[in-house]
């Protein structure tokens, strides 16, 4: 079946349905979505989304970009971290406007909570900067901008599953995908396309994201010969549940949380002096696995399974419950414990990508270092690169980047869906998508994905996880590859139409298979320690050599690598301490 | 915990074989969910087993199943021995546990299911202060459960929106910004031929008939309002 729309949306989180929101007020717009609505990932982030309001203590827009820059150890481009942060404030007024039930302080107006690397004047101590509500601050503003959508029109086919681009020449003509409820293929022709498909934390055995991140937009580009930027750096959160990488949010240290090794010490201490378990999430993450490996954990052998507490029994019930409610609920149910009396075991857990689609501060899709553009083709969330997060994000600035360049990226496709033809979808766009699902669905044997998807999440966490050296990152790279082969043979077993999750989870499989390579072997190059990107090898940040943005460009069963220039017009590089 | 068994609902609906009971049997731990259950099912015994599932942490309402006939989020939910796992009820099935949620979201349209106000804001925030019912209301995930639960819901009557459509109208009347009349529109849905049963239940924990269907039914003058 086909559609004709004027710009097509895939992905219904914060980022999409910010950019729907603002495109359908000027064009006919379709939101493709793998997931109902309100219930794609931003809905799990609970910690809040952070602007320079100064509701509580003195703050500005300077500030919050020097942290953001600093916090990703300086690969950010600076004039768009500034950008991020100045907007940041008219973006969270915005975002109360339409709707979004923001935490008040007494006398009414929005509160704000400390989260880790947001700091006043310029690295002098913590500050309260993240605006919250509750602990679902990321559902609340899900159902927020949702229900403006409904109000503006647009269409949303949810529950497709979005297959390959269609571009002719260097211009956007449209998508395919999988209606999940028949198995039908659908054509979705427009002149322009936001990809918004979110992370793709499910490549790690161990992660906080969702079942349904697994980066399908970032995969399709690179199958589309779009490269991918700084994919080597992804973040590993420090507080996951222990054995399961269910999030504890950051929440918990921004109320006074505090983590403690076997000897009960407050080993931040020793890591970060001034902002203690407030540091960014790479050097928290780090000092936890240091811990560990020097028998402080609190089994104290060493072994990489062992674990670190997150203390918050003195913040009493009463925080715990108005602030906190939904960590009381994980701990009992996972743990058996009850937060208030005991203290939580924690580990880190792959949480976010810092890389992706590239973009401009559009939201435009930029393919070089000299700013050719995929004319009509947009990325904007997790799943694209500005790149204001570097080579580590801070706590609260994901959902500031959903608003902030979601709102960008659909203004800027109100205007282009006004000028010039558009490409005109081939007849041959699903050719691909046909072979790939008659492939997977063929009445052969074949091995089965499970298998495949196990080994190579265990790959990427033993070998490209938060310590890396140039052994481990080699094999993991050989090992993908032969994975990819076989996953050339994999079959569903499942062959019916409707609702085929077997089938749906290999072609999930084939995207992360993808971007695993790009990662690994983007990795395996960058010779120096910089943010969420530690190598044994080179444990120092290496500016002279490696100051610039990773472009990896999959090229069959090989990825060849160029490199990008980073904006550092507002702050000169300096070491990074906290 | 060891070697349980465990009873799934299958519903197909390209063959022609009519719903039917499968059991399985899974090993388990003592604190493994009814999700990691359905996980082990789907991977060692039979990956034709349809199942939504999410965030594995109670935000995106998605894996809500009936769970011996109660409604209850699998991933937080623990799995016992001779667990019986049903589709939640009155709602179009797909597949196996899987329903469809858009004809509920196409009925809510009608309604305009969102914030309507006199005048559009100014560009700086009001200094506002909602009431307490207004943000435990906005913590609804649309799971669906409480559909599940209502004995007077069902999906192919039109005359009645059943809990969760009166949640959604209740997010919008608390919300001192809004100016549209809600309590018309809860008697449009039908709210007076709710039965006022309290059978209703939200796992999120939002009090339904006392800040919804009560309040509703009092302002149109019907019931008490304590």
């Amino acid at each position: 079946m086909k559609h004709t729309f004027d710009a097509i949306i895939v992905g219904s989180g914060g980022s999409g349905l910010y950019a729907a929101l603002e495109v359908s007020a000027k064009a006919k717009t379709a939101v493709l979505s793998k997931v109902y609505p309100v219930r794609s990932h931003t809905g799990a982030a609970q910690g809040g989304i952070s602007a320079a309001l100064g509701n509580v203590e003195a703050d500005d827009p300077r500030w919050h970009a020097f942290d953001t820059v600093k916090g990703g150890d300086y690969l950010v481009d600076q004039q768009a971290a500034m950008l991020m942060a100045e907007e940041a404030v008219q973006a969270v007024y915005d975002l109360e406007n339409r709707g979004l039930p923001f935490n008040r302080t007494p006398d009414g107006r929005i509160d704000q909570r400390r989260f880790g690397g947001h700091t006043r004047n310029f690295g002098e101590a913590p500050v309260r900067r993240a605006c919250y509500a509750a602990d679902r601050t990321g559902h609340m503003i899900l159902q927020t901008l949702y229900q403006q959508c409904i109000k503006n029109g647009v269409h949303f086919y949810d529950e497709y599953q979005v297959l390959d681009l269609a571009l002719k020449d260097n211009q956007c003509a449209g998508v395919v995908a999988l209606q999940l409820s028949t198995g039908e293929i659908h054509v979705f022709e427009a002149k322009t396309v936001l990809f918004a498909t979110g992370g793709f934390g499910r490549m790690f055995k161990i992660t906080s994201n969702a079942y349904a991140n697994t980066g399908d937009g970032p995969a399709i580009c690179a199958r589309r010969g779009i490269p991918l930027q700084d994919m080597e750096f992804f973040q590993f959160h420090p507080t996951g549940i222990k054995g399961l990488g269910i999030l504890i949010s950051e929440a918990v240290r921004g109320e006074g949380g505090i983590l403690r090794n076997n000897r009960n010490e407050r080993f931040m201490a020793r890591f970060a002096p001034t902002l203690l378990d407030l540091a960014p999430r790479d050097m928290v993450s780090r000092a936890i696995m240091t811990e560990i490996r020097s028998g402080n954990g609190i089994r104290g052998d060493r072994k990489i399974d062992d674990y670190v507490h997150l203390d918050a029994t003195h913040l009493g019930k009463e925080t715990l419950q108005s602030k906190l409610p939904d960590i009381t609920d994980f701990c009992k149910t996972y743990l058996g414990i009850d937060p208030a009396e005991n203290p939580i075991p924690v580990l880190p857990t792959a949480h976010y990508g810092m890389g992706g689609i590239p973009t401009d501060t559009h939201g435009r899709v930029v393919i070089d270092n000299k700013g050719t553009l995929i004319h009509g083709l947009y990325a904007v969330g997790e799943c694209a690169c500005v790149s204001v997060h570097g080579a580590n994000r801070l706590g609260t600035n994901s959902l500031l980047d959903l608003v902030v360049f979601g709102r960008r990226a659909g203004r800027h496709m109100a205007d282009y869906v006004n000028h010039g033809d558009p490409a005109g979808i081939a007849t041959d766009a699903t050719d691909f998508s046909r072979e790939w699902i008659t492939r997977l669905t063929a009445k052969k044997k074949g091995p089965h994905g499970g298998r495949i998807f196990d080994k190579m999440q265990r790959t990427m966490m033993e070998k490209v996880g938060i310590y890396r050296t140039e052994t481990h990152m080699a094999r993991a790279v050989g090992e993908i590859q032969t994975l990819r082969e076989r996953y050339m043979m994999v079959r569903a077993e499942d062959r019916r139409n409707a609702f085929n999750t077997d089938l749906l989870e290999l072609i999930e499989l084939g995207n992360l298979l993808d971007l695993s390579l790009i990662t690994a072997v983007s990795a395996l190059n960058r010779r120096e320690s910089r943010g969420a990107h530690s190598r044994e090898d080179y444990p120092d940040r290496d500016d002279p050599q490696w100051l610039k943005h990773t472009l990896a460009r999959l090229e069959k069963d090989d990825v060849g690598l160029t490199y990008k220039d980073v904006d550092v017009s507002l702050w000169k590089p300096k070491p990074r301490t906290y | 915990m060891g070697k349980i068994k465990v009873k799934v609902l299958r519903h197909d609906p390209e063959g022609k074989v009519k719903d039917k009971f499968d059991e399985f049997e899974v090993s388990v731990e003592e604190k493994s969910t009814v999700l990691e259950a359905l996980m082990k099912i789907y991977d060692t015994r039979d990956s034709s087993l349809a199942f939504e599932h999410g965030c594995r942490a109670q935000n995106c309402g998605l894996c809500v199943v009936n769970l011996n006939g109660h409604p209850r989020y699998a991933c937080m939910a623990r799995i016992t021995a001779d667990a019986e796992i049903t589709p939640l009820k009155h709602l179009p099935l797909i597949r196996d546990l899987v329903f469809d949620r858009r004809p509920f979201f196409s009925y809510l349209a009608k309604f305009r299911p969102y914030v309507v106000r006199e005048k559009d804001p100014d560009e700086e925030p009001e200094t506002l202060l909602q009431p307490p019912e207004h943000s435990k209301l906005m913590s609804c995930r649309e799971c669906f459960a409480c559909l599940s639960s209502c004995p007077t819901y069902d999906c192919q009557n039109d005359s009645f929106g059943g809990p969760l459509g009166f949640v959604k109208l209740a997010q919008l009347h608390y919300d001192r910004r809004d100016c549209l009349d809600r309590v018309s529109q809860a008697r449009e849905m039908g709210i007076l031929n709710c039965m006022d049963c309290s059978a209703c239940t939200c796992i999120s924990g939002i009090p339904l008939n006392k800040i919804v269907i009560r309040p509703f039914l009092a302002l149109l003058g019907e019931g008490s309002d304590d």
